[in-house]
C-alpha cells in the first residue's frame, strides 16, 4: 500500500525542508531501511553462495553501497547485481566484491592496493578491515566520484590516485594483496614486482565487455602461478 | 506515367540505401544485432503503410495527384531529420536495457522514429500499386529495379561521403521525386511540402552527428583514458575506421606473467568501435612481444618458412613471423580491403612499413577465397586470426558466421600444406570452455577425414593465464619437437596442454583452470566419442589419474561429465558456419537450477536477441496483418487465400534471399558485396520478372505452375548448383560475377512475376484487397529474417532453404483460390 501524505502538514513539511538542505542524503529512517537491506544482502547473496571470511561478511555489513552508487540507483543498491556508474563501468554485484575481498584473504597488518577505484564501494569494503588501502582510478571523473563517496562515507583513510594504474603505486609497494577491479587483457609487470613474496592478486580477466574470468594470481619466489576461479556476471558489467 | 515511374524509383533506391545507412549508424553507435532489430522493426513500417492504405485507400487513391508528392517530400524530410531527432529526444544504450526501465522508452522511440520515413515511403509505393494496379507489371519492375540500383548506390557513396551525412544526401532522392510529380495545375501544397522538406534535408546535411558509440563500446573505453585522441577516421562499407592514440593504450595480449619490461604503447585501431587491431609496427629479430605470448608456439615447434596470416588485421601476426629467422615469404590475408589499403597505401608509417617489406604479400580477399586459390602455393605454417576475444564473447558473436573456422576451411588450410606445415589457433580462454573444445572436436573431423588415424599426434597445444594456442600438422610432431614445446611454455610460465606423451602433472602447473573437468573435456573432443572414452590406446591422457582438481575430477573418460549437455560443441560447417553458437535452449532450466543468478555468462546474447527480434516481428506482424482482418471478418470473399498467398510470396522471397547472401558471401568473400550482389541481382531479374508477367493472364493454373518452378529453382539451387559454387570459389572476379548472376537470376526472374500477377488476379475481384496483400508481403517479408536466423542456428542454411521452398509451395496451392468469390 502507498504511503499517504500525513494529514498534519507539518511533519511532511519538515522532511521536506529537510531532503531540501541535505540534498542527496538519506533520511535516518532510509538509513534503518538500508540497514536492513544489507543485512538481507549478506545473508541470502552472500553467505549462502558459501562466503565464510568473517571480516569480509562483516565489511559487507557495515559499509553503505547506497552510499556508492548513483542517486538514481539508491533503491536497488542492495540487489542481486551490478549497477551502472557511468563511463562504461559498473559497481559489481555485492557476491562478486565479497568473493574478491575473501580471495585475496586480508589479515591485520596488511597493505592493499586497488586498481579502479569505480565508485569506490571495494576500496570501502578493503577500508573496513584494513588500515592501509591505496586505489588508483585512471579515469578522472571516476576518480572525483569515487573519492568523494569513499569521504562522505567516513573512508578518510583509503588513499586515492588519479593515475594510470598499470605503474601501481611503488611508494608503497609491496602490497600484500593487490585486487584489481577494472577488467584485462593483460596483467602489468609492474603489479607483479610490487607484489610481496606470497602476495595475492585478483583480477577479471577479459575484456570490459564481455564475460571475464575472475582469476587468482599467487607469487612465489620468481615463479608465478594462476587459478581460474569463476566466469564472472554478465557482459559489460563487471566493473568491480 | 513517366513522372511517377521515376519517383518510385528515385524512392525505392533512397528506402534500400537508407536502410543500409541506419543499419551502419546503429552498428557504430551500438552492436549490428541492435541495428538489425530497429531496422526490422523499422520496416514493419512499410506493412503499417499497407495498412493503412486499406482503411483509407478511397480517400489516398481520390487524391493521389496531391498526396504522392507530398508523402515524398515527407518521406524525403523525415529521413533527412532521423538522426538528430533521436539524439535530441535521447539515445538508448542497447546493454541499459537491463538495468535502466526508461531504456525501453528510449527504446520504442528508436523505433518509432526510424519507422517514420519506412512508413512514409511505404504509402507511398503502395498508393501506386493501388492506383496503378493494370499496369503494376511495369510500376512493379521499377520499385524493383530502384532498390537494386539503390543497394548499389550506397556501396559507392559509403566510400566517399562520411557516414554521417549519407541520411542527408538519400532524402535528396525521393525529394527529386516530388518535384516530378507535382501537379504542374495546383502546385501549391506540394511545392510547400518540398520547400519545406528541402530546408530540413540542408540543415541535416549541414549539422547532423553521428550518435555517441555506446558507453560500452571498445573505443568508448580508449577515448576515456587521459589524453586520448582520435587521430584518423574513414567510412567504408566495411565500416568506420577509428585509430586512437593515448599514452594508456598498451599492446599486451595474454603476455607472459613472466615478462617484465615494459609493453610497448601503440595506437589501437577500431572498426564500427569494436577492436580491430593494434599499429604494432616491425621488430627487431627475436624482439617481438608475441615470443612472450603462447602464439609462439609454432615457431618453438618447427622453423617455418613460408607463412600465411589469414585475418591478418593490422599485422601483428606478420611482424611477428618477419621476426622470426627471416622467413622466405609471408603473406598477410585480410578481408578488410579499407583498412589494408589505409597501411598498404595511405599511410604504410603507421606500421612501420611492415606490408612494404619485399618478403610480405598482402591479399584484401577473404581467407576462403584465398585458400581456394591455388595459385598461391603451399605454406609452411598458417596462422589463423585469434578466436574470441579476451574472456570470451559472452555470446555477442553467436550469430556471425565464421567461415574462416569449419571443417572445410581448415580441410582445405591442410590440404594446402607443404610437407612437415602447421595451422596455428589461438583461443582466447573463456570459462565454462566451449571454443578450446569446438576446435579440438573440428580438428579431429578434418584430421580423419585427412586419413590420420592418430589425431593427437598431430596436435600440439599450450596454455597460458588467459589464452590457449593449438596447432595441427599434417605430419606427427617429434620427441624433439615436442620437447622444445616444453621447455619454451615452462620458460614463460606456460602449461602444455596437448603433447602426444602428455603426462598429467604437467597440465596445470603454472595456471589452474576453472573447470575441472576441462582436460577431459578437451581430450574427450580431440579424441573422439564425445560423452564416451577415446578412442585408442592413446586415452591413457585423460585417465583418472588427471585429477588433481578435486575430487569431481575422478570421473572416469567414458562417463558423462557434468555440464555435457550444455553446450552444442559439434564442428561448424558451411552450412551451419555459428563457430561460436554454443547454448544449447534446452540446457536453460538446468543450467539456471545449476547456477542461479550466475547463468547469465552462459547465455548468448545474440541468440536471445534474434528471438527477442522474431518476437516483437511476430507481435507487429499480427498487429498489423491480423487486425483489418478481424474487423472484416476471416471468410468474408478469400481473405484466406490472399492472407496465403502473399504471406507465401513475402517470407519464400526474404528467406531465400537470406540464402543466396549466406552462399554468396562465402563465394565473393564479403558479406557486404554478397548483399549487394544479391539485393542487385534478385531485384533486377525480379523486375524483368515483373514486367515480363505482364505477358501473362493471371490464371490460378498460370501462378500456380510458376510458384511450383520456383520451389523447384530454390531446391535445386541448394542442391544441384552449390558444387559449382565450390569448385569455382577460387576463380577471378569476373567469372565470379557471372556464376553469381546465373545462380540467382532464373528464380529471381519467376519470383519476381508472383507479386504482380497476384495483385493482377486479386484486381478482378477483390480490389480492396490489394494494400492489405501488400502489408502481408512487407511483413511477412520483414519478419522472416529473424525466425530464418534461428532456424539456421539449429538446422543449417539448407534447411532455410527448404523453408522457402515451402513457402513458394503455399503460394501454388493458394493461387486459385486467390480471386475466388
Amino acid at each position: 500500500m502507498r504511503n499517504r501524505i500525513p494529514a498534519c502538514p507539518f511533519p511532511f513539511l519538515s522532511a521536506l525542508a529537510l531532503l531540501l538542505v541535505l540534498p542527496g542524503t538519506a533520511l535516518p529512517a532510509d538509513e534503518s531501511q538500508f540497514a536492513r537491506q544489507r543485512e538481507t544482502m549478506v545473508r541470502t547473496q552472500i553467505e549462502r553462495r558459501n562466503v565464510t571470511h568473517p571480516a569480509t561478511l562483516d565489511a559487507m555489513s557495515r559499509v553503505p553501497r547506497h552510499l556508492f552508487v548513483r542517486e538514481e540507483n539508491r533503491d536497488r543498491a542492495y540487489s542481486d547485481g551490478p549497477l551502472p556508474i557511468g563511463h562504461g563501468q559498473t559497481i559489481s554485484q555485492p557476491y562478486i566484491v565479497a568473493l574478491m575481498t575473501q580471495l585475496v584473504d586480508p589479515g591485520p597488518g596488511d597493505r592493499v592496493l586497488e586498481i579502479g577505484t569505480g565508485s569506490g564501494y571495494q576500496a570501502a569494503v578493503l577500508g573496513e578491515i584494513l588500515r592501509e588501502v591505496y586505489t588508483i582510478e585512471i579515469v578522472e571523473p571516476l576518480y572525483r566520484w569515487g573519492s568523494a563517496n569513499l569521504r562522505s562515507a567516513g573512508y578518510d583513510h583509503v588513499r586515492v590516485k588519479h593515475a594510470d594504474g598499470y605503474y601501481g603505486w611503488e611508494e608503497h609497494a609491496p602490497f600484500d594483496a593487490i585486487v584489481v577491479t577494472a577488467a584485462a587483457s593483460s596483467i602489468p609487470p609492474p603489479l607483479i614486482d610490487q607484489l610481496a613474496e606470497g602476495g595475492k592478486m585478483i583480477i577479471p580477466v577479459g575484456s570490459p565487455f564481455r564475460t571475464q574470468v575472475l582469476t587468482l594470481v599467487r607469487r612465489e619466489g620468481n615463479d608465478i602461478f594462476t587459478e581460474q576461479i569463476l566466469p564472472v556476471r554478465f557482459v559489460p558489467f563487471v566493473r568491480q | 506515367m513517366t513522372g511517377i515511374s521515376i519517383a518510385l524509383g528515385l524512392t525505392s533506391a533512397a528506402v534500400i540505401a537508407f536502410q543500409l545507412v541506419i543499419m551502419q549508424i546503429l552498428s557504430v553507435a551500438q552492436w549490428h544485432h541492435f541495428a538489425w532489430m530497429v531496422i526490422s522493426v523499422a520496416m514493419l513500417g512499410f506493412g503499417a503503410a499497407g495498412t493503412a492504405l486499406f482503411l483509407w485507400r478511397r480517400v489516398l487513391s481520390r487524391s493521389f495527384d496531391r498526396v504522392f508528392p507530398l508523402l515524398l517530400a515527407a518521406t524525403g524530410a523525415s529521413m533527412a531529420a532521423t538522426t538528430a531527432v533521436t539524439q535530441r529526444l535521447g539515445t538508448f544504450d542497447a546493454f541499459l536495457l537491463f538495468f535502466e526501465p526508461a531504456q525501453v522508452g528510449f527504446l520504442l522511440m528508436t523505433y518509432t522514429v526510424y519507422a517514420v520515413p519506412f512508413f512514409l515511403a511505404g504509402l507511398a509505393i503502395s498508393l501506386v500499386f493501388y492506383v496503378k494496379v493494370e499496369g503494376i507489371s511495369r510500376v512493379y519492375f521499377v520499385n524493383l529495379a530502384g532498390s537494386g540500383l539503390g543497394a548499389a548506390l550506397i556501396l559507392g557513396l559509403m566510400h566517399i561521403s562520411p557516414l554521417e551525412y549519407l541520411p542527408g544526401i538519400l532524402a535528396l532522392l525521393p525529394l527529386l521525386g516530388a518535384v516530378l510529380v507535382v501537379p504542374r495545375a495546383r502546385p501549391f501544397p506540394g511545392a510547400l511540402a518540398i520547400a519545406v522538406a528541402g530546408i530540413v534535408t540542408l540543415l541535416a546535411l549541414r549539422a547532423s552527428p553521428l550518435p555517441a558509440p555506446s558507453q560500452y563500446k571498445e573505443i568508448s573505453a580508449a577515448l576515456d583514458l587521459p589524453g586520448a585522441r582520435v587521430t584518423h577516421r574513414s567510412t567504408s562499407p566495411y565500416g568506420q575506421i577509428e585509430v586512437v592514440r593515448a599514452e594508456a593504450l598498451r599492446y599486451a595480449p595474454g603476455l607472459s606473467l613472466q615478462y617484465r619490461r615494459e609493453p610497448p604503447v601503440r595506437d589501437v585501431v577500431f572498426n564500427n568501435g569494436s577492436y580491430f587491431g593494434t599499429l604494432a609496427g616491425t621488430s627487431p629479430p627475436g624482439e617481438h612481444i608475441l615470443d612472450h605470448t603462447t602464439r609462439v608456439l609454432p615457431y618453438a615447434a618447427r622453423q617455418p618458412r613460408r607463412i600465411a596470416v589469414l585475418g591478418a588485421a593490422t599485422g601483428e601476426d606478420v611482424a611477428h613471423a618477419l621476426s622470426r629467422a627471416a622467413p622466405e615469404h609471408v603473406a598477410a590475408v585480410e578481408p578488410h580491403r579499407s583498412a589494408l589499403r589505409l597501411l598498404t597505401d595511405r599511410h604504410p608509417e603507421w606500421n612501420g612499413h611492415l606490408y612494404e617489406n619485399p618478403a610480405v604479400s598482402t591479399h584484401g580477399r577473404s581467407v576462403r577465397q584465398f585458400l581456394a586459390d591455388r595459385s598461391y602455393g603451399e605454406y609452411d605454417l598458417f596462422v589463423a586470426p585469434p578466436i574470441g576475444e579476451f574472456g570470451g564473447t559472452s555470446g555477442v558473436h553467436a550469430l556471425a558466421e565464421q567461415y574462416h573456422l569449419t571443417v572445410e576451411a581448415f580441410s582445405t588450410m591442410y590440404r594446402r600444406l607443404t610437407p612437415g606445415g602447421m595451422i596455428a589457433a589461438t583461443v582466447w580462454l573463456e570459462d565454462p570452455a566451449r571454443p578450446s573444445l569446438k576446435l579440438a572436436a573440428t580438428w579431429r573431423e578434418v584430421l580423419l577425414r585427412e586419413g590420420v588415424e592418430k589425431p593427437d599426434h598431430h596436435v600440439l597445444a599450450i596454455r597460458g593465464w588467459n589464452s590457449a594456442t593449438f596447432l595441427m600438422s599434417n605430419r606427427p610432431f617429434s620427441d624433439r619437437e615436442t620437447q622444445s614445446v616444453r621447455e619454451t611454455a615452462a620458460a614463460l610460465g606456460f602449461d602444455p596442454l596437448l603433447l602426444p606423451d602428455i603426462r598429467e602433472d604437467e597440465r596445470a602447473r603454472f595456471n589452474r583452470p576453472g573447470d575441472p573437468h576441462f582436460f577431459q573435456r578437451l581430450d574427450r573432443a580431440l579424441g573422439g566419442a564425445p560423452g564416451g572414452a577415446r578412442a585408442g590406446p592413446e586415452s591413457a591422457r585423460a585417465g583418472p589419474e588427471s585429477a588433481g582438481t578435486g575430487p569431481e575430477s575422478a570421473a572416469l573418460p567414458g562417463d558423462s561429465l557434468p555440464g555435457d549437455s550444455w553446450f552444442d560443441l559439434r564442428p561448424a560447417r558451411d552450412n551451419r558456419p555459428f563457430f561460436f553458437h554454443f547454448l544449447r535452449p534446452a540446457a536453460i532450466p538446468e543450467l539456471r537450477e545449476s547456477f542461479g543468478t550466475r547463468t547469465l555468462p552462459y547465455l548468448e546474447l545474440g541468440y536471445f536477441l534474434a528471438l527477442a527480434s522474431a518476437l516483437q516481428a511476430l507481435l507487429a506482424a499480427v498487429l498489423l496483418i491480423l487486425a483489418p482482418l478481424a474487423a472484416t471478418g476471416w471468410n468474408r470473399g478469400s481473405r484466406r487465400w490472399t492472407l496465403l498467398y502473399f504471406a507465401g510470396t513475402g517470407a519464400g522471397y526474404m528467406l531465400f534471399e537470406i540464402v543466396l547472401i549466406q552462399r554468396l558471401s562465402l563465394y565473393l568473400g564479403q558479406p557486404v558485396y554478397a548483399a549487394a550482389a544479391v539485393l542487385g541481382t534478385l531485384m533486377l531479374t525480379s523486375g524483368a520478372g515483373s514486367l515480363l508477367s505482364g505477358r501473362f493472364r493471371p490464371t490460378g493454373k498460370t501462378i500456380a505452375g510458376i510458384a511450383l518452378v520456383v520451389a523447384a529453382l530454390i531446391l535445386a539451387s541448394g542442391i544441384l548448383l552449390r558444387p559449382i559454387l565450390v569448385r569455382t570459389l577460387g576463380y577471378p572476379l569476373p567469372v565470379r560475377a557471372l556464376v553469381t548472376i546465373l545462380y540467382t537470376a532464373p528464380a529471381g526472374l519467376c519470383m519476381g512475376m508472383l507479386f504482380p500477377l497476384g495483385l493482377r488476379r486479386l484486381a478482378k475481384t477483390h480490389d480492396s484487397h490489394i494494400p492489405w496483400a501488400c502489408a502481408i508481403d512487407s511483413c511477412l517479408a520483414v519478419s522472416a529474417s529473424a525466425p530464418a536466423v534461428l532456424i539456421a542456428l539449429s538446422g543449417g542454411f539448407a534447411v532455410v532453404g527448404g523453408v522457402a521452398a515451402g513457402a513458394y509451395l503455399l503460394v501454388a496451392a493458394a493461387a486459385p483460390g486467390l480471386a475466388s468469390s
